[in-house]
């Protein structure tokens, strides 16, 4: 083999072992196109959000700020609604809801999904074939099913979608955790770690839960999106966020009846849907092509 | 297949039977006694009394279910508080309207994501794969709702071309019928649309990998060929099990459509209970949208064994 071989061989494998692990990551957001155009777009989002205050001119809540259905352009970027309420500054704190929303379903469900199916994929028997069942009750239903039920059961609000979206997406996890876990367990390394003496908590925790994360963060930017959807549907349908918060949702179910008057009132708030839920799509599609093993030999 | 069937439908059995449960123990999981979670505040004891016996609520908690059960079972799900119509007979009337939704978004989505997706896979890395797979990932982004509304202002609004609510049956103008029909269908489909072109997609790359496709292309098959004729039908499998996942999720949709549309169909109706706390309606309504969703998985595994013959159910 001569030199000039061996070095293209090593060239990649070298650089990749020179980086520290947070370069490595930011260097694969970078090289791959999907996941920049998504974190770029995302981090857009995030800094609107936190920025809220500033970009405001208005107060979210503040009635007659202007004449009511006012066209955008002038005092008003994007108009106003039908009670003279800025649509800019209630499109901007609504990325908050949308965010918040996001982050709580995205946490509390990891937090139970994934150790119920870490349990439950590791220990097996009786405990795995009834978490199991219980789990294919919640995928009998579809999404929306469950959101009403317990829309019906404890009233409208915020904290009704964030538990029933939590309720919607853990099972989801527990499975794909559950899945991931089945096919780590019975790896050498595990065994290995039987045999030395580990003890079950430590193997689960220590080797098994760390090479569950891929398909997991993949998951989660699945789930970040579509919970947004799922929210704003949710507040669509009246049973959501209760006025006067200005979740996208909502402001897309009160100026629905004005689509004649004052149709920026609607395509505003669903552009800004439809741009944060694509940064979270493109965001997991490039983390899926970056997390694929064969990625690296590129 | 008449014992896979079987065994299918018994082990649907304990997963109903815990969604009946739900869906009967709803009332009692709202804070304060069901009467007054139906009716409001009732202050006479003697009336209470006489409510609590008149629905069964009296009774201990089992017996209340089983007999709730069986009435169920019967085709009775109890009156609607508000209209005190059949709460049966109220969704009997309006299931037939949610279906033609659920069957036209599917038949949208079909219609869209096959070509989608076969085009998609033929070019591969090619611009025009890369302008699909962008376009049906931001579809897949926009909520359902509004693309009905944007297609209610562009259509209905600017264009005054279709309209923008209502319903007619298609024995009463078949051409009206579809008028009325194509933009919530094609509201509701889209998004699916998306998901399962994207899926097609590579459904299809994957099997146009496999050793079979590539004696195929070996005996001198062109890539045409190989792609209509030997790989689409195995690279239809894993979408199939998709679409039937993907009824559950339409269903959810068809509820967000009929509301946007004022469409009067069972979705329209669980809207209207939930707001007038009619939980009979409620409890009927829900029940009857988890049967049509386990049917529907039903239809799809038997469908498995059509397309792929070599699925043997023992």
């Amino acid at each position: 083999m001569s030199d000039a071989t061996a070095s293209t061989m090593i060239g990649p494998l070298a650089r990749s072992r020179s980086r520290s692990g947070l370069a490595q990551v930011l260097y694969d957001l970078w090289r791959n196109k999907k996941a920049l155009v998504g974190s770029i777009m995302l981090l857009s989002v995030v800094l609107v959000a936190v920025f809220a205050p500033l970009l405001a001119q208005y107060d979210p809540n503040t009635l007659s700020t202007g004449p009511l259905l006012a066209k955008p352009g002038g005092a008003h970027l994007l108009g106003t609604d039908n009670f003279g309420r800025d649509s800019f500054s209630r499109l901007v704190f609504g990325a908050r809801i949308s965010l918040l929303t996001a982050g709580a379903v995205i946490a509390c469900s990891l937090a139970i999904g994934v150790p119920v199916g870490l349990f439950t994929g590791y220990l097996g028997g009786i405990v795995d074939y009834l978490v199991m069942r219980i789990v294919e009750m919640f995928f009998a239903f579809p999404w929306v099913m469950i959101a009403l039920a317990l829309a019906a059961i404890m009233g409208p609000g915020l904290q009704t979608v964030l538990v029933s979206l939590v309720v919607v997406y853990t099972p989801i996890l527990v499975r794909l955790t559950r899945s991931t876990v089945l096919s780590l367990r019975e790896l050498e390394y595990v065994q290995a770690a039987h045999c030395i003496g580990q003890t079950d908590l430590l193997i689960m925790f220590r080797h098994i839960l760390p090479n569950t994360l891929s398909p997991l963060i993949i998951q989660s930017t699945s789930i970040m999106g579509f919970s947004i959807l799922a929210e704003a549907a949710i507040s669509y349908l009246g049973l959501g966020t209760r006025p006067p918060t200005p979740s996208w949702g909502l402001t897309l179910s009160e100026s629905s009846s004005y689509l004649w008057m004052a149709p920026h009132l609607v395509i505003f708030p669903g552009l800004a849907i439809a741009y944060v839920v694509t940064s979270f799509n493109f965001l997991g599609d490039g983390l899926r092509d970056i997390l694929d093993p064969r990625y690296r030999r590129r | 297949m008449l014992r896979y069937l079987a065994r299918r439908l018994l082990g649907m059995i304990p997963p109903l039977l815990g969604i009946s449960i739900f869906v009967f123990l709803m009332i009692h999981l709202i804070p304060g006694d069901p009467i007054s979670t139906m009716m409001g505040r009732v202050s006479d004891p003697l009336v209470m009394a006489a409510l609590k016996a008149q629905y069964g609520l009296d009774k201990p908690l089992p017996e209340q279910y089983f007999i709730w059960l069986g009435d169920a079972l019967r085709g009775n799900l109890g009156y609607s508080i508000s209209s005190q119509e059949p709460v049966a007979r109220m969704i009997i009337e309006r299931f037939d309207r949610t279906l033609y939704l659920l069957l036209g978004g599917m038949l949208v989505a079909l219609a869209l994501a096959i070509p989608t997706g076969i085009v998609s896979a033929a070019r591969h890395n090619s611009w025009v794969d890369f302008g699909l797979s962008t376009l049906t990932l931001v579809l897949m982004s926009i909520p359902e709702f509004w693309l009905a509304i944007m297609l209610i202002l562009l259509l209905a609004v600017q264009l005054k071309v279709l309209p923008a609510t209502g319903f007619v049956y298609p024995h009463e103008g078949f051409g009206n019928f579809l008028r009325h029909m194509l933009i919530p269908c094609v509201a509701l489909g889209a998004s699916e649309a998306a998901m399962i072109g994207r899926l097609l997609r590579s459904s299809i790359l994957d099997a146009l990998r496999q050793d079979y496709a590539m004696v195929a292309r070996a005996k001198g098959a062109n890539e045409r060929r190989v792609l209509y004729i030997h790989v689409l039908r195995n690279a239809a499998i894993p979408v199939v099990t998709v679409v039937a996942i993907e009824i559950g999720y339409l269903l959810g949709g068809a509820i967000v459509i009929e509301r946007v549309f004022a469409y009067p169909g069972m979705g329209l109706l669980l809207m209207e209970a939930i707001n007038t706390r009619d939980y009979p309606l409620i409890q009927g309504t829900i029940l009857v949208f988890a049967l049509v969703f386990f049917v529907v998985n039903l239809i799809t595994d038997v469908l498995y064994t059509l397309i792929d013959p070599r699925i043997r159910y023992t």
